[in-house]
Parts: structure tokens; sequence; C-alpha cells
């Protein structure tokens, strides 16, 4: 059977499609926004007229490489192009500024590849017993895994435990907007606004907090990426750094198969998950955020075991791991196989799909090592140039996700909060756990509660939650017991550590800064609380509670920032060492003038405008570059989203007839 | 001197670039005097992309554009949040020109007009194109529940499992048994099917064509009760229709209960281009090769005429408009 499941895959016009669906995948990939999801399901209709087998050969193309293009951005960058890719940007970033941006995107191809295999390895082998107990995960459970979760704040803030509960309350505050956790009819903190009614779109939140604010970080700087100045490392290099090390790949690997087998989690968890126990364990560890290949394989192990782990269930059980897994789904019936229990007793076909997977698996493996030194060589091309280009790709992949101009300025006020969370040395992750977990702890504490007839019994009779909950009472107190037991290393980080905030940041350089942003805060918490009280019990309960916790943190540090407010300057500036090509503020005006022209003037105009004039007020005087350069850009955009399908306004007001 | 010649010259560029870009535009636009259609048709889903007014909406779309007098393209333009509210809200508001048309749930449609949320419009001034698919919704019981038919369930507390679109409905049929509907809400029906196959939840209610596979896929944990229908189907003759099975419902409460949708255009549009697209939309609709289509995708279709959909639709909203209070209840 599996010999020709093997023959199906081999004919030529798989292995057409097979490179072709790689080939969309990679350019899909490296736009920002543009995740796994949307390209699969931008790329359904076109297969309507193939052979079942090539169909999902295809999609699963695309789907592979589009992840691996995400990581690509990530980390030459520091642009995830999908929010499961943020932790590949933690290490891989360091390693490319070090020059070692050829290892990186080996690692990432090669780690990608390698839990795409142990994700396939359990696929065909054990995918039924997972499955049966995949079964018994029930909404007491995920309400205990979304706490668990939670709990992995106090690792992503490496130390500043506060500091991270404070930005994740913020973002389990942004979770809250829209439909209601109850029967999702009523709409929470709309204020009116229709685009809040469906609640604050994750890809906006996530190209604001870390997109953007990485490139006002770029802007700042000049010059370019890497500031060495040959590359000489291999892709190849990056495959040792994979293999030598078998247990990160094993810890990561189940991390992210495990995330994948139960529904609703993702890969975004995965990844960060996978990263962050990594994190607690490896041998490494004190290089983390620094450029630890270690950090690196686990983050991608993880993603490629998930996105695999997640079509487990949709294969023996018909039920999709995520938003992707769906789609597939939706394709695998279109094309007449009917995912669920009989599927593998269903002829060639299944061998010759579970073949297929495996081969866009190392199709992907071959692509991403053929591609990745030209991709790697981006790092050389000017900042001043560089970052315009990226905020337009950035400012048409928040449009996308729901087609309006809207979600752009929520993305350039998403920008602004990660940036100045960053100057004050706030973790932005927590706030992205936050919005991530929001629903998950929310909506199925809610539906455990009607599951168990209103009693709140249901959380400890039910054994898996209730040992879930224990694992992370004990974990949470762990750090602080544990110094009773043994002598010695502790493992609360040191102060030096935590100065080092989120992925090696800057660390904190004024008061006035955090000043004004706890400030902010507090009245952020205020307007949620107040607010919380219009909605009925069930529905404001969690509000009411987070913004309350918050506020506390919240006047917490104020309380411990006043001591130091007559310092002006919490520490050293280093200012005068680093020339500031653009400083941050000239750059939100920017974005803030290019918003307003896309409203004018409509999207390709405003865009070779903007790349024009932020290269130009960079420093960037080259007219023969930059002016072929701008309109070939707002050229491309008005072909992306003519290509795409995706209604951007060409003209602005214009346009309006 | 040497920076000004520089400005000057991007100036240079930045007006060739303006005047590329207008001959790109203007070839599209060219006049609107003309017979319809002269431009492509932007076809309106009020989700993302991947769901299943998406796949319908995608599968439907060449072959309108097969049937209209000039083969322009039928453009898929997703417009997903807020349960679907901004994309009816975009059609319902365009341009009366025949270039935007939607597909919309008559649901989803007559609930936001009970709860007032579509401003201005009426629903009886839309123009009405065609029904696209039809799939009543069937009741599901858990194995592992104690309750073995619907009669056992009178007066008791009754879990449902189900999606935001169905609390409504799972709440009236509630309300005919006698039970007090404890309602679980999921994000797909696949989750909820697993959270009955559980035992989770007592019952589950949707629509039959996505729920008959889980049914099938949960070997023996999901047992089918009854369909909502008048008839039974003739793809599941072994399912008794709710009548059969003990519960009387009424004609109008029986059209609410099936997942459906309709293709339709604003208000206002001209006799003539309204003329085009019904044409148009009512061949597409009734071209066999779609049919088979759907049904590989597994969906049903079942057209209505236009003024067979329009009556359908306002039948729907004003059953809505009745029920109001027990939508403000459930909320």
């Amino acid at each position: 059977m599996w010999f020709e499941g093997l023959l199906v895959v081999l004919k030529p016009i798989n292995l057409f499609y097979l490179m072709l669906g790689n080939f969309i995948g990679l350019i899909f990939g490296v736009l920002p926004a543009v995740g796994p999801a949307f390209g699969v399901a931008l790329m359904l209709p076109f297969t309507f007229g193939m052979e079942p087998a090539t169909a999902i050969i295809f999609l699963c193309a695309v789907h592979a490489t589009c992840a691996y293009g995400d990581s690509v951005t990530s980390i030459l960058m520091k642009i995830p192009g999908s929010s499961a890719t943020v932790p590949s940007s933690w290490d891989g970033f360091p390693l490319t500024q070090q020059g070692k941006g050829g290892m990186a995107l080996g690692i990432a191809a090669f780690g990608s590849f390698v839990g795409g295999f142990i994700g396939w390895l359990f696929l065909i082998a054990i995918a039924k017993p997972i499955t049966q107990f995949a079964i018994e995960i029930g909404a007491p459970e995920y309400f205990a895994l979304g706490v668990m979760a939670l709990g992995l704040i106090s690792l992503a803030s490496k130390g500043e435990t506060l500091k991270g509960l404070l930005w994740a309350c913020i973002g389990l505050a942004i979770s809250f907007v829209g439909g209601d956790p109850i029967t999702g009819l009523t709409s929470r903190f709309s204020f009116g606004v229709v685009w809040l009614e469906g609640g604050v779109p994750i890809v906006v939140c996530m190209l604001g907090l870390f997109a953007v604010t990485q490139v006002t970080k770029m802007m700042e700087e000049g010059e370019n990426i890497v500031q060495v100045m040959a590359v000489k490392d291999s892709v190849l290099s990056g495959f040792g750094a994979v293999l030598k090390r078998p247990f990160t790949i094993l810890r990561a690997s189940m991390v992210g198969l495990w995330v994948g087998v139960l529904p609703a989690l993702g890969t975004t968890l995965a990844s960060i998950t996978g990263y962050l126990v990594e994190q607690k364990y490896s041998p490494e560890k004190a290089e983390f955020g620094h450029g630890a290949p270690a950090g690196l394989v686990a983050a991608e192990v993880s993603k490629g075991s998930c996105v695999v782990g997640d079509l487990i269930p949709t294969f023996t059980l018909g039920i999709p791991g995520s938003i992707t897994g769906a789609i597939i789904m939706g394709a695998l019936i279109i094309h007449g196989i009917d995912p669920g229990p009989r599927f593998m007793t269903s002829g060639v076909l299944p061998y010759a799909v579970f073949t297929g997977i495996l081969m866009t698996q190392a199709c992907l493996l071959i692509t991403g090592m053929s591609v990745a030194k030209y991709f790697a060589k981006i790092v050389f091309v000017p900042n001043a140039i560089l970052a315009p280009l990226i905020v337009s790709l950035c400012f048409l992949g928040s449009f996308t996700d729901r087609n309006t101009i809207f979600d752009v300025g929520l993305m350039v006020s998403f920008g602004f909060i990660g940036f100045l969370s960053v100057r004050a040395g706030y973790p932005v992750v927590s706030m992205l756990l936050g919005i991530l977990l929001g629903p998950l702890v929310e909506v199925n504490f809610f539906r455990s509660l009607r599951i168990g007839l209103d009693s709140y019994a249901i959380f400890v009779t039910r054994p898996i939650a209730l040992g879930i909950l224990l694992i992370t009472v004990a974990f949470m107190t762990w750090p602080f017991v544990s110094p009773l037991f043994k002598r010695g290393e502790s493992d609360i980080p040191s102060a030096e550590e935590a100065e080092e905030a989120e992925s090696g940041e800057s660390p904190t350089d004024f008061v006035a800064i955090e000043f004004g942003l706890l400030i902010a805060v507090v009245i952020f918490f205020g307007l949620i609380q107040w607010e919380s009280w219009h909605y009925s019990k069930d529905t404001g309960m969690f509000p009411k509670g987070v913004s309350i916790v918050g506020m506390i943190l919240a006047i917490y540090h104020l309380l411990i920032l006043v001591p130091r407010m007559g310092m002006g300057y919490r520490k050293e500036l280093k200012e005068e060492a680093l020339k500031v090509c653009m400083p941050p503020w000239v750059s939100f005006f920017g974005f803030a003038a290019y918003l307003l022209m896309i409203y004018l003037i409509g999207f390709p105009l405003a865009t070779a405008g903007y790349v024009a004039g932020t290269g130009w007020r960079a420093g960037y005087r080259r007219i023969t570059v930059l002016a072929p350069l701008s309109v070939g850009v707002g050229g491309t955009i008005y072909l992306l989203a003519w290509a795409m399908r995706i209604p951007i306004s060409v003209w602005g007001l214009f346009g309006a007839s | 001197m040497k920076s000004s010649t520089k400005k000057s010259s991007l100036l240079v560029w930045h007006v060739a670039l303006l005047a590329v870009t207008v001959l790109f535009t203007n070839m599209t636009c060219l006049s609107e005097a003309a017979s319809y259609p002269e431009q492509d048709i932007t076809f309106v889903v009020p989700f993302r992309p991947g769901g299943g007014l998406d796949t319908q909406a995608r599968l439907l779309a060449p072959f309108i554009k097969k049937y209209l007098p000039k083969q322009v393209n039928v453009v898929i333009e997703n417009q997903p949040t807020a349960g679907g509210k901004v994309g009816a809200l975009k059609v319902f508001g365009a341009k009366p020109d025949g270039y935007t048309i939607g597909i919309l749930a008559p649901n989803s449609v007559a609930l936001l007009n009970a709860k007032g949320e579509i401003g201005k419009t009426k629903l009886a001034d839309l123009a009405y194109l065609c029904r696209t698919t039809y799939a009543p919704y069937m009741l599901t019981l858990s194995a592992r529940t104690q309750f073995k038919n619907i009669s056992e369930m009178r007066g008791q507390r009754v879990r449902f499992g189900g999606t935001t679109s169905v609390v409504f409905q799972a709440a009236m049929i509630a309300q005919q048994l006698g039970a007090k509907m404890v309602f679980v809400t999921y994000d797909g029906f696949p989750d909820a099917s697993m959270a009955a196959m559980r035992g989770d939840v007592d019952a589950t209610f949707f629509n039959w064509d996505s729920g008959i596979k889980h049914v099938e896929a949960s070997e023996g944990k999901l047992k089918t009760i009854f369909i909502a229908s008048e008839k039974r189907l003739p793809e599941l003759p072994n399912l008794p229709t709710a009548k059969e099975a003990g519960l009387a419902l009424d004609r109008d409460v029986i059209s609410v209960m099936a997942a459906h949708n309709v293709v339709l255009a604003p208000a206002g549009l001209s006799p003539e281009v309204k003329g085009s697209l019904e044409k148009a939309v009512q061949k597409a609709i009734n071209d066999p090769e779609l049919g088979i289509q759907m049904q590989k995708a597994n969906y049903f279709v079942k057209p209505l005429t236009p003024k067979e959909t329009k009556d359908y639709v306002l039948g729907i909203a004003s059953l809505y408009l009745k029920y109001k209070g027990m939508i403000d209840e459930v909320k």
C-alpha cells in the first residue's frame, strides 16, 4: 500500500504541483500577515479541477512552505510573518546580527522538517490512541490548560513576573473585545464601532506589536541589519546545529505534537511553549535571547510538529485542529475524501495523501535550503529603504485579514503600544499570550459551568482538569518554595537578567515614558471596569476581575516608580554613542501620514510616496534607486492586491464615485 | 542646487506614476451608460475564506460569470467580523448598480433585523436573486446522556451544544419540548459534536449535511433523533421528522430550522440590471454541473425563484420579530 501510494505521488503532474505549491507558499510566507491559513484558502478554488491526491499535495505544499517563509522574515529581520514565528525571532534574529543568518535559516528549514517528520511518524503510527485521549479533553480541561499556559508568563517575562502579569492583563482585556463568552450574541467593549464587535484580530495585534515596533527600531538605527561585512556561514551548518541537539528535538516535538493534537490551541502556542520549555531545561539556557541555536531549534521543531499534529484529529476524527486544518479538511471533503475513522480503510488514497505530506516536508527542505542563501542577503539592504518596504507590506497585510482600513489604523496603534512597552521595559510577548489565552480561559470557564449545571465542582471532579490545575499551582509556587529545599543556585533570575526584558531588547531608557504609559494603563483599566458594569453578571465577570488585578499591578508599578522620578533617567543613556537615523516620533508621524494618504489618494500612490519620503528622510539620497524603487513598490502593492483579490482602495477619495 | 534637481526629478517620477495608474484604472470604468455588465462584479461573503459560505460562493461565482450577458469576473470579497453583520451591511449599503451582490444566511439577516441593527434598510426592498442551499437541522443525542428519547427530556434541564447561529432555534425546540435549555456555545459543529461524544452536553442541534458525518464518525456515540423538516429527506430516508418523533412544530417554525443561504443585491436596482442578474444567477444555480460540484463539497442545492426567495426570507424575518422576546431572553 505504501509503495502504491508513493507511485501516485511520484507522477509528474503531482511533482509539478508540489514544486508550484512550494513556490507559491514561499511568496505568501514572506509577506507579513499573509499566513498559511490565508494562503491555503486562497489556493483552494484552483484545486477544484484537480485529482484528489494532487490537490491535497498542492495545498499541503503551500501550507508547509508558507509556514517556513514566515520564519524567514522573523529570523532575518525580526518581522514575524505570523504569530507562530514570534519565538523564532528571539534567537534567530540575534544569530542573524552575528552574521549567522545562513545557519539560522538552515536551522529553520531543517528544524521544521524534523518536527514535521516526527509529527508524520505519529500520524501514521499511533494517531488512533492519541485521538481517543484527545476526545476526552473538554471544556474544564481546556480551562485548566489555559490557566497553565498563563503560568508561562512568569517564564516569558524573565523574572519580571509582575510586569509580565500586568501586560498579560492588558492582553486579556483586549481579548474580551467582541462577542460575549456565553452565547456570542452581545458584543462587549465595541463602543459602537462595528469592527470591534467581531473582536480584535490576532494577526493585526501581532503585526503591530512586533513588526511595527521592530521597523521603528530599524529606522532609528539606520545602516543595515548586519554590521559585519561578509557572512561566511553556510545553510548546511544549520543541519548540524539541529542534529547535535536530540533532547531539544525530543522536548520540542512532544510539545508541538500535543498542542497540535488538541483542537483549538494552534501553532502559536506550540512554538511559544516549545521555546519556553526549552529555555527552562536546556543546558544553553544562559545564551537564550542572545542567539542560542537551541532556542531556534526548539521553536522551529515545535512549530513543525504542530503543523502535522494538527492533521491527526483532522484525519482520524474529521475534527480539524486549527483554522488551517479546517480549510484542508474542507479541501478533502470537496475532493470526495471523507476524513474520519473510515478514512484509513479507503484504498490507496490515504497512503498517497500521507506519502504526499512527507514529500511536501522533504520538498520544503530542498526549497528552503536552496533559496535561503539569497534570502540571507536581505540583511545588507540599507534599513532606510528596507524598513519602509516592510511597512507597506505590513499595511497591506493588516488590511487583508478583514479588508478594512480600520485594521491598518489598529495595527499602527498596537505598534505604538508595543514601541512604548519595549522602551519602558515591559514584555510585549506577555500581552500576546494574554490575547491568545483570554478566550480559551474565559469561554471554557463558562462552558464548564453550563456543562456542570452551574456547579463549580466540575473543575475538581474531572481528574484531568484537576491534575492540570494542581501541576499549575505547583509550577507557579515552585520558585518560592524551592529555596527551602535546596541551597545555592536559585531559580529566580538575577537582577541583570531581569533588566534584559523581552528577547534582549534595549532596557528601560526613560522613567517618563514608563510613567506616562502606566497612567494610560490605569485609565484603560478604569474604562474597562466602568464599562463592565453595563453587562450581565457572567459577561462582565472576567473583565471586572482582570481590570481590578491590572489596575492594582499598574498602581504598584507607579508607586515603585515615584522615588525614581526626580532622576529623570533610570539609567545612563547610551545614545551619544549611537547615531539616531530617524527618531521614533518621526516614524510614527510617517505611519499616520501614510494612513491618511491611503484614505485620500489610495494605496498604490500613498505607498510610493511613503517609500520615497521615508527613504529620503532616513538619509538615503540615491534618486536613481529611490525613485524606481518607490514606483516599483507602489506598483507591486497594486499588483499583489489585484492578484490576491484584495479590495484595496486604488484611488482613495478620487476613486469614490 | 544639486538637491533641487533631485527633488524635481522625484516629482517627474511621481507624475509619471500617476499617469500610468490613471490609464490603468480608467480602462475598467470608462462609462456606465453602456449595457450591463461593464466591470467586475463584487460578490460579498460575510465570513473568512475557507468557511462553508465562502466555498459555496467560490463554486457559484464562475457559473454566474458564465451566464451573464458579458463575461465579467465575479470576484469574491470576504468581509468577516461580527457574525456576518459587516458583510450584510456592506451589501445593503452598496451602490445599486448591480456590481455588488452578496451571499447571506436568512437566519442571521433576520436576527440583525429583529435586533434593529440594519439601519434604514427594509428587507422587503432588497433584490433577492436565489436561494442556494437548504439543509434542515437535526437533533442528535449523546450516547452518554440519561435521555434516551425526546419524551424523557420534558421538564428536565437539557444541555444543548451548538454554535451561536442555532441558539435561537434550540431555544424554540426546548420550549416546544417543555424542557429547560442550558445552551453551551461552541465555535463550530465539530467541537459541539465532540462535546456530545464526551457526554459534556446531552444534545446537539445542527444542519444535517455537516452533522451526519460526525454521527457516522462517532461510532455509535451520537444518535440521530429527528430532522426538523416537514418531510423525510431523500438523502436520509430512515431519519424520522420531528412530527413522527412526537414533536409537532408549526410550519413557520420549521422554516427557520435549517442552514440555508440566499444570494441578494441592494435595493434600488434598475429593472434592466435586476433582470440580467436574476437571469444569470437563476441559470447558474440551476446548472446541473454546479449541483454536482456542490454535492461533492457536501452542499445540497435547493434553488428557489427570486419571488420565492423573497417570500421565504421575509417569512423568516417576521418569525424572528414574533419571537423577539425569546431572542432577548437567550442573550
